[in-house]
């Protein structure tokens, strides 16, 4: 594109070891289309985890930014072990230097959160977002182990740990991946039980072709939006917010007019880039979920620098904002909020990412939701103190 | 594939009514949602270039 300019990768997802202590029923690794993860090696290796530190200081340098982050994930990253996380946390830091400021997290299932893990974390400065879907029963329809048994009972005791002392201080949040049939009250307030800093809500994933479940064709049906409007309404009304919400706080800031931090909505760059763990570099790794291959880029820290994969045609496409979006987006009045939706969502087969996200109708119905009641109290500010 | 019809432009309107400038008049923004949103949209309107997406499955 004519005078377009690559937006830096701020975000490096690292994917230390590529297998899963869980058979999620939904999981985009996994349980979909992209079966890839059996030809990966299960961990990152330590030369691997070196020559990733060494292009990321690279472009960091070569950017001039003075702060990055850094995600361990999987799988289950975990599973790498105490001493590869140590290892991989002061590979990362060292490399950057002290001019270049690195925040480091995982995100786990929670499932191997001991005391000893956490006081490695601790020491190492590795905030920890933790995957639930609320209470027993809501959780443990889908994140169960292979032989069918909940998880439940294992991720609460790690939650209770990680927001003891002196722990509390790592906890980043929990992500909830939606099913519509739990009741999102009880949902919510079992999350808030465990007094996470920020919350985020997860659209199971799914497209045009292959749909998420509840997700029919009858566009006057919302129950994405009905579930999590229940929840918006309950939080955005308390008279003091236990913990935030990361999906609503982007869309809020979005109808203000600002732009927003997660690729989940708005049309600002997206700045993260996936390592596996045998060093190649892959797209948003959720693709996953539309084709077999969809997150490749066929580039390897090994042989290639981060550079190289800013050029790549895909991640060139969720750098450029509105002209990637379809035309039906494009004459929404609400496109520049949405976005189009997550990319992943977007997928039709044989016609690409160039739709409407499969979740328009909820999107288009909660926005519109949080819009009415931001006009509201916008319109409240502006007659008290204008 | 349908879009629902475009209706909420004036709502849009509505929620963008403050100019940036009035909103750098505005005194003692309390810790509601609204008053936090609007903090983080003055600090980020200061420096446009350093917001970027960032990854969903992760905090």
């Amino acid at each position: 594109m004519q005078g377009w300019r690559p937006t830096p990768f701020r975000q490096y997802i690292l994917k230390i070891h590529s297998r899963c202590n869980l058979a999620c029923d939904y999981c985009y690794l996994y349980a979909m289309q992209d079966q890839s993860w059996r030809s990966r090696p299960a961990t990152m290796s330590p030369a691997t985890v070196r020559q990733v530190a060494l292009r990321i200081a690279q472009s960091a340098q070569a950017h001039g930014l003075a702060e990055i982050s850094v995600v361990l994930h999987g799988g289950e990253p975990l599973l790498a072990g105490q001493a590869l996380i140590a290892s991989a946390a002061s590979t990362l830091r060292g490399a950057l230097g002290p001019d270049i400021s690195a925040s480091l997290s995982i995100q786990t299932n929670g499932v191997l959160l001991t005391r000893e893990l956490l006081d490695i974390l601790l020491r190492h400065d590795i905030s920890v977002g933790v995957s639930l879907d609320g209470d027993r029963v809501s959780n443990d329809k889908h994140r169960r182990y292979a032989n069918g048994r909940g998880s439940y009972d294992e991720v609460a005791q790690g939650l209770e740990r990680l927001g003891s002392e002196p722990y509390a201080r790592l906890f980043a949040g929990i992500l909830c991946v939606i099913d519509v049939s739990t009741d999102p009250i009880g949902v919510f307030d079992t999350l808030l039980a465990f007094r996470p800093p920020t919350v985020d809500f997860i659209l199971p994933h799914g497209n045009w072709t292959r749909r998420p479940p509840a997700r029919g064709a009858d566009t006057t049906a919302t129950p994405y939006a009905d579930w999590l409007i229940a929840i918006f309404d309950r939080w955005y009304s308390a008279p003091v917010q236990r913990a935030r919400i990361r999906l609503f706080e982007e869309i809020i800031q979005l109808c203000l007019g600002g732009q927003s931090r997660s690729e989940a909505v708005g049309l600002s760059p997206v700045g993260l880039i996936v390592v596996d763990t045998d060093g190649s570099l892959e797209q948003v790794d959720t693709l996953r979920s539309a084709f077999p291959g969809a997150s490749a880029t066929g580039l390897n820290v090994f042989s290639h620098d981060f550079g190289a994969a800013l050029a790549h045609p895909a991640v060139m496409a969720r750098q450029i904002g509105l002209a990637a979006l379809s035309q039906t987006c494009i004459e929404c009045a609400i496109h520049r909020i949405c976005g189009g939706g997550y990319y992943p969502h977007r997928y039709l087969a044989g016609s690409g990412f160039r739709n409407p996200s499969v979740y328009c109708p909820d999107l288009y119905k909660l926005i519109g939701h949080i819009m009415e009641r931001l006009a509201a109290d916008v319109r409240r500010l502006a007659g008290r103190e204008l | 594939m349908q879009s629902p019809a475009p209706d909420l432009e004036s709502t849009l309107a509505d929620v963008t009514t403050l100019s940036l400038a009035e909103l750098k008049s505005l005194d003692g923004l309390d810790d509601s949602v609204l008053g936090r949103s609007l903090r983080r949209l003055l600090e980020e309107a200061d420096n446009p270039a350093d917001v970027v997406a960032g990854f969903q499955s992760s905090f």
